[in-house]
């Protein structure tokens, strides 16, 4: 052994330069690896941190029963378990005919770990005090002012605190804080009454949550996860990968599918595998390098074999050669990584201490694996062979008799005698180009998603938004509201307004065109045991679906009239077909917003395009048939009219959540205002959207346009502008980082690249040197190295165009239906393709020079020597 | 005619206790026709000056002439230049191009001069000459060390060059083949009426050679048939 680390200390000696290329290989790869390892940690504890501010510090939400602890003789901390925060929450509703308002109490460990804060003021302490947020605030007509009174629930009020909205909740209940003893005469009121439970970070949350109920004989019926937060602390049991695989396997369709989707969630598929294609990335380029080193050294070791040195010694030489290269050059790579990181990000930087250690391994294990890969390839030689040195196969052509001028001949030959060299350059080269070119896409059809699904699944679509939220279809904006609003709106500060009007429709779906029962349980035909129809919904509507037949169906839809602006608005989310608001008028044609899976398809109801539809809405909005929204009632209370459908849409925005819910399982029929009125007679309005003028502020607006809507008090306004604001700043952030990103991969794997390039070139230098000895000229000898560059360019950049359409495809396969984006744009990032083919090309001719320079410098003598 | 004038030439290597003189105050010239034996022990200098006379190496101290050309004048094109068309270079190792077949080697210094006419009937009759025609699509790998020994003499006077320096060209051959290889080097030395300098440690190869120059210690100590030479 001592023989072998003297051998492989005095090859590093002898061999400093090769020692020093495989060094900066090593470093470049791990410094890749470390570097977006913890830009991507860094992001993802930002989103955490997001996601806390949003949806709240909480971890699970237990109701409390009778049998519950108090809090106070909760244990907080055991063995397995510990405890964070317990907040206490109760409340109940209070009598109001027009909206839900429910009085409340929290601690202050609810208000921590719900994010409320006093903005102004004080909490209240005696009865007949209470405090209010914006929300409340708006929709109880309260002022602003501390001392006033309101009456709630026939109760008179004082207002002594206004609070911040605080964390994202399930209810549109309006939320009024009050005092604890207001909670002491409340009994037989419905309260309600809640722990809020966060446990420390860093352990197993759903273990801590097990151990903490058992500890303290907690019940936990009707639990709630913060859903918001479980994919960043683990709050939610995950399945096992064999149970995921299994359940995957039993599937009938759209395996793989399901398999990369569960396991993105469960286990940051996505994540690791952006980790996984960085390790091999970087594994290839240092094994390309060690791989030519090897090469020139073959003779070498068929000299050592002569000498008697067996095939383990000349392993362990290599590999200890290799240990003792990696130990610095991954030190290096981590330190460089995390220090060009650091700068790169202009938030909270975290240094991935996971990564550092799985990546230390990996990176040795590979190691080891093309030690035994080399010393394998090094036995298939015979001695004198590897004496001699192999040599790839070469056309016997005499090129001397037609072309005059050999150095073409020659620079070809350079480059492909050593083919796999060649290969593995090229590829080298053009994988940064491919990284780039693939995070750009993501980058791009991240931001497009992002701004998409703000406006539709987050329901962020304006920055006002006054909404009916009451499941009566007689509850409405009168038009003359709205007329009144959009008079010299530019005055109140409103920059665009938009109405939008509503009524629940049913649609027949006949001879089999309804394909995917199984999305309502009450006419699913295997449903899974935990499915059943909601009871609610059955109560009320009968069934979103009702079967008719043995293939027939009627399917009860949101129909929304929208105004020529927002339909164009839709044609984002087009999946087949084109929207043209005012053909659509003239026409007699609708939008349909089919369903939806969670794969993004979408062949659930078999209407295509130029199909038409049968529309069935109530007559009169304020009819009390109780089997009105049954659509049982008697046929006159009905109108029924039929439509062409001009587009399928996957989303629609300003949904109502009221009736049937919204979202993608929910179909909705959309047509032109005019529409709604002219065939179906609704004239009247649901919501109203406004996005405010620039030199305005949402609350001007707001205080301008409440005395319009005096005597609807069922109208919730809701003010989105500062959560608009914070998602676009998150947005340009994430932009920023996606695109921080390519460049970080392109420019380190471009230096990787021609740090390969040069070292390939140097391998040539005794070539190099009996072409200079022979007199050929700087500049011939510059223009060989030049059509050698270009060569290794051009080779490089059909590589990654190649690459890049490849990896395209499989990106837009992966955002459609794993990552679940609304809109996939499929085209090929040409220009940013195109400047990397450039930057590649020029980057390989220089390259080439600079290596050549060096060459020109050394003496022909020197070079000669080898 | 004189082809080679070499004029009180030194070569050092390193700086201050480190420096090596390599060549001290060398001086001699040899006459066009002529075959010359550079005989010394290993170390002695011969190959530095063998190098610095091909201009692969530069001079600290002197002048050499080739043909009237002082090539310490020359700039690195023009060097470059006028080497390929005066010298002709055999190395030890051969250094052939292990990418090229046995013609286009030898063709090889002819092609780095664009402008020049490609002499293919001479290319030819060098291969031929020297008996390895046959081989002439074979890569050096696949030659014997005497037939790779032949591709590069023929490659050295392919560009039909007044000087020829050779670098102990048998140094890696057996007897039979380092005649043959000296056979050839006299022939064509005599056929094309070029000046070759040949640098070897054995004493016997050097006495078939017109004159001796003898190396010691980077100084050059011999004789010219009936006369001594400067040194």
């Amino acid at each position: 052994m001592g023989n072998c680390v003297k051998l492989a200390v005095s090859y590093i000696r002898c061999y400093w330069r090769q020692a020093f290329v495989l060094f900066l290989g090593i470093s470049m790869s791990v410094l890749l690896l470390s570097g977006i390892a913890s830009l991507m940690y860094s992001q993802r504890m930002a989103d955490y941190e997001n996601a806390k501010e949003e949806y709240g510090r909480w971890d699970y939400r237990i109701p409390i029963s009778e049998n519950h602890p108090d809090k106070a003789s909760v244990t907080m901390a055991g063995n397995d378990f510990q405890v964070g925060r317990i907040g206490y929450f109760c409340s109940y509703p209070l009598a109001d005919p027009q909206k839900e308002i429910r009085l409340c109490y929290g601690d202050r460990d609810y208000l921590k770990l719900t994010g409320r804060t006093l903005l102004e003021g004080r909490y209240p302490k005696k009865a007949g005090e209470i405090a209010l947020d914006d929300y409340g605030l708006h929709n109880l007509e309260a002022e602003h002012e501390l001392g006033s009174k309101l009456e709630l629930g026939g109760k008179s009020y004082q207002l002594t605190g206004i609070l911040s909205e605080g964390a994202k909740t399930d209810s549109t209940a309006i939320m009024t804080f009050a005092g604890k003893e207001a909670f002491q005469d409340s009994q037989n009121r419905e309260m309600e009454a809640f722990y809020y439970l966060s446990f420390a970070e860093g352990k197993d949350i759903y273990r801590q949550f097990d151990a903490f109920v058992k500890e303290n004989h907690i019940q936990h019926p009707g639990l709630n996860v913060n859903d918001g937060t479980a994919s960043y602390t683990g709050a939610k049991p995950k399945e096992r990968i064999v149970q995921i695989v299994q359940t995957a396997s039993r599937l009938p369709e759209g395996r793989l599918i399901y398999l990369m989707g569960t396991l993105n969630n469960n286990n940051d598929l996505l994540y690791n595998m952006v980790l996984a294609v960085i390790f091999l990335f970087g594994g290839f380029m240092i094994f390309s390098i060690f791989q030519v080193i090897a090469e020139k050294r073959i003779s070498q070791y068929g000299m050592l074999e002569v000498l008697g040195a067996g095939p383990k010694q000349l392993f362990a030489s290599l590999l200890i050669e290799l240990i003792l290269i990696f130990l610095p050059g991954y030190l290096a790579g981590n330190v460089l990584g995390n220090l060009l990181a650091r700068l790169l990000y202009s938030g909270t930087f975290r240094v991935d201490a996971h990564v550092f250690c799985l990546g230390f391994l990996a990176f040795g294990l590979f190691l080891v694996i093309c030690c035994v890969l080399v010393s394998r390839n090094m036995r298939r030689y015979t001695q004198a062979e590897k004496m001699k040195q192999p040599s790839g196969r070469m056309s016997r052509k005499i090129r001397s008799r037609k072309r005059r001028d050999l150095t073409w001949i020659l620079s070809k030959r350079f480059l492909l005698e050593r083919r796999s060299s060649f290969i593995r350059v090229v590829i080298s080269l053009s994988l940064g180009g491919v990284l780039l070119a693939c995070t750009s896409y993501v980058a791009d059809n991240a931001k497009e998603n992002n701004a998409h699904a703000m406006v539709t699944d987050q329901g962020l679509y304006t920055d006002i938004s006054i909404a009916i939220e009451d499941d009566d279809l007689g509850k409405i904006i009168p038009a003359k509201v709205a007329a009144d609003m959009r008079a010299n709106y530019e005055e109140k500060g409103i920059k665009e307004f938009f109405p939008i009007s509503y009524t629940l429709g049913e649609i027949p779906l006949r001879d089999g065109k309804f394909q995917w029962t199984e999305f309502y349980p009450e006419v699913a035909e295997n449903p899974l045991p935990d499915e059943r129809p909601d009871p609610a919904i059955m109560e009320k509507y009968g069934g979103i679906a009702t079967k008719q037949g043995k293939d027939d169906f009627k399917l009860k839809v949101n129909v929304y009239g929208y105004e020529q602006a927002q339909l164009a608005d839709l044609s984002d989310y087009v999946l087949e077909g084109s929207i043209q608001p005012r053909r659509m008028a003239a026409k007699n044609q609708v939008v349909l917003k089919t369903l939806m899976d969670g794969g993004g398809y979408y062949n659930g109801i078999r209407i295509k395009p130029g199909d038409s539809i049968t529309l069935k809405v109530p007559k009169e909005p304020g009819d009390q048939d109780p089997q009105l929204l049954k659509f049982q009632a008697g046929e006159g209370h009905y109108v029924e009219q039929e439509f062409e459908v001009a587009a399928l849409v996957s989303r629609c925005v300003g949904e109502n959540d009221a009736f049937i819910g919204s979202g993608p399982s929910v179909v909705s029929v959309i047509m032109p205002q005019q529409m709604m009125e002219s065939r179906l007679g609704v004239t009247d309005y649901n919501s109203l959207h406004i996005n405010v003028a620039e030199s305005y502020d949402s609350q001007q607006v707001i205080n301008g346009i409440r005395p319009m809507l005096a005597g609807l008090r069922q109208c919730v306004i809701h003010d989105y502008s500062g959560s608009i604001e914070k998602k676009n700043q998150l947005l340009t952030q994430k932009t920023y980082f996606f695109y921080g990103i390519g460049v970080l991969l392109f420019l380190i794997s471009l230096l990787h690249a021609m740090n390969s390039m040069k070292h390939q070139i140097q391998s040539r230098q005794y070539e190099f040197g009996v072409l200079r000895a022979m007199g050929i000229t700087e500049r011939r000898f510059c223009g060989m190295l030049v059509r050698q560059g270009l060569f290794y360019g051009l080779a490089a950049s059909a590589c990654m165009l190649l690459l890049t359409i490849v990896c395209q495809v499989v990106l837009a396969e992966i955002l459609q239906h794993i990552v679940r984006y609304i809109i996939v744009n499929a085209n090929l990032p040409l220009l940013p393709c195109l400047i990397m083919m450039c930057v590649n090309t020029a980057a390989c001719v220089i390259m080439m020079l600079v290596s050549g320079n060096g060459l020109l410098r050394q003496k022909v003598v020197d070079a000669l020597k080898g | 005619m004189i082809v080679l004038d070499v004029k009180q030439v030194s070569k050092a290597y390193g700086e201050g206790e480190n420096q090596v003189q390599a060549l001290k105050k060398v001086d001699f010239q040899m006459e066009q026709g002529e075959f010359v034996a550079l005989l010394g022990a290993s170390g002695s200098g011969k190959s530095t000056l063998l190098n610095v006379i091909g201009g692969l190496d530069t001079v600290t101290e002197g002048n050499i002439v080739i043909q009237g050309q002082n090539i310490a004048k020359l700039r690195r094109k023009e060097l470059a230049i006028f080497r390929r068309r005066n010298i002709g270079f055999i190395f030890q190792d051969y250094s052939l191009m292990p990418v090229l077949n046995v013609y286009d080697n030898v063709a090889l210094p002819v092609s780095l001069d664009k402008g020049r006419h490609m002499d293919h009937s001479f290319i030819e009759r060098l291969l031929k000459d020297l008996k390895i025609w046959d081989k002439r699509t074979k890569f050096p790998r696949e030659l014997s060390g005497g037939q790779q020994q032949r591709v590069a003499i023929a490659r050295a006077l392919a560009n039909k060059p007044a000087l020829v320096l050779a670098d102990e060209p048998t140094g890696n051959l057996d007897s039979k083949t380092t005649n043959d290889v000296l056979g050839l080097l006299k022939a064509s030395g005599r056929q094309y009426n070029q000046t070759i300098l040949m640098v070897t440690h054995n004493e016997i190869i050097a006495q078939s050679c017109d004159w001796i120059a003898r190396m010691e210690d980077g100084v050059l100590s011999s004789k010219r048939e009936g006369g001594e030479l400067h040194g």
